[in-house]
């Protein structure tokens, strides 16, 4: 039971994950119309979009994500953080426990702005 | 009476321990899945290197071929060490990977320090760029293989 309940809970996430790798929906998503979270256009990671969604309220993030804890982060293969227009890519939140299941996905891609390859990185967790 | 109440107690007592490390063990094992999974993300530079036009990632180099796509077109057009050298240095990591182009019957090494056939558990993955061809002709195997260790 415990099993199923872990493999639904990582179903869910990834499906989440995938639909990140969207344009989400709509396709130029704001913060008063956005149903499906996505970060790509036309194949490429978008900062802009990245950004977007860090300046959106806590609840909306959580609804999107459909997760209590997160955090989601860009980051250049040299490990430094993506800054776009004097913000880093990453959510503000509390740090990744030690003590508990974390749901992790990472991807390298190319960042829409400046062409550079850039890792993003995904955690999720129960509170 | 007293003896078998006794090995009641005892054989509940076993039961439950042995649930309880069950679960312990079930949720160690999730933690450990989860944490650990997909740490090989290195194969996703093999899309990457499908979307990057190498003058992009490289200034000094002039073409709007995709980064794949001149490693190709170097490899079959007689330049096979500037297609070893852009390969090795898009994709660094250290020796453990190894780029191809295959088909059904042959298999070349471009770049990288890792034989397929010498590691037990290899992960990879493939792609078919649609800019890889010499003078509009496809001259070599048309599919990148990236390899590395699992």
């Amino acid at each position: 039971m415990f099993l199923e309940r872990a493999d639904s809970q990582e179903t869910r996430m990834d499906d989440v994950y995938s639909l990140m790798k969207t344009e989400g929906a709509p396709s130029n998503w704001a913060e008063d119309n956005v149903s499906v979270i996505g970060f790509y256009e036309e194949g490429f990671l978008s900062a802009e979009k990245v950004s977007k969604f860090i300046d959106l309220p806590s609840s909306e993030k959580r609804r999107l994500l459909k997760t209590q804890e997160f955090l989601l982060e860009a980051r250049y293969l040299n490990g430094s953080l993506v800054n776009y227009q004097g913000h880093d890519l990453k959510t503000n939140t509390s740090q990744i426990p030690e003590d508990r299941s974390v749901y992790v996905r990472n991807s390298i891609t190319v960042l829409e702005e400046n062409r550079k390859r850039v890792k993003l990185n995904y955690y999720s967790w129960e509170n | 009476m007293g003896k078998l109440k006794g090995f009641y107690f005892s054989l509940d007592a076993l039961l439950a321990a042995s649930i309880i490390l069950g679960i312990m063990v079930m949720m160690i094992g999730y933690n450990e899945k989860s944490r650990a999974e997909r740490e090989n993300v290195n194969l996703d530079q093999l899309h990457t290197s499908a979307l990057q036009e190498v003058g992009e990632w490289n200034e000094s180099i002039d073409s709007s071929r995709t980064i794949l796509g001149y490693i190709y077109q170097k490899q079959y057009s007689g330049e096979a060490s500037i297609a070893s050298e852009t390969c090795e240095d898009y994709f660094r990591m250290d020796e453990n990977y190894a780029l191809y182009f295959s088909n059904s019957t042959e298999a070349t090494k471009i770049c990288g320090g890792l034989e397929a056939d010498e590691a037990n558990n290899i992960e990879s993955e493939h792609i078919i760029a649609p800019d890889i061809q010499v003078n509009e002709t496809f001259t070599g195997p048309r599919r990148a293989v990236l390899v590395v260790p699992n």
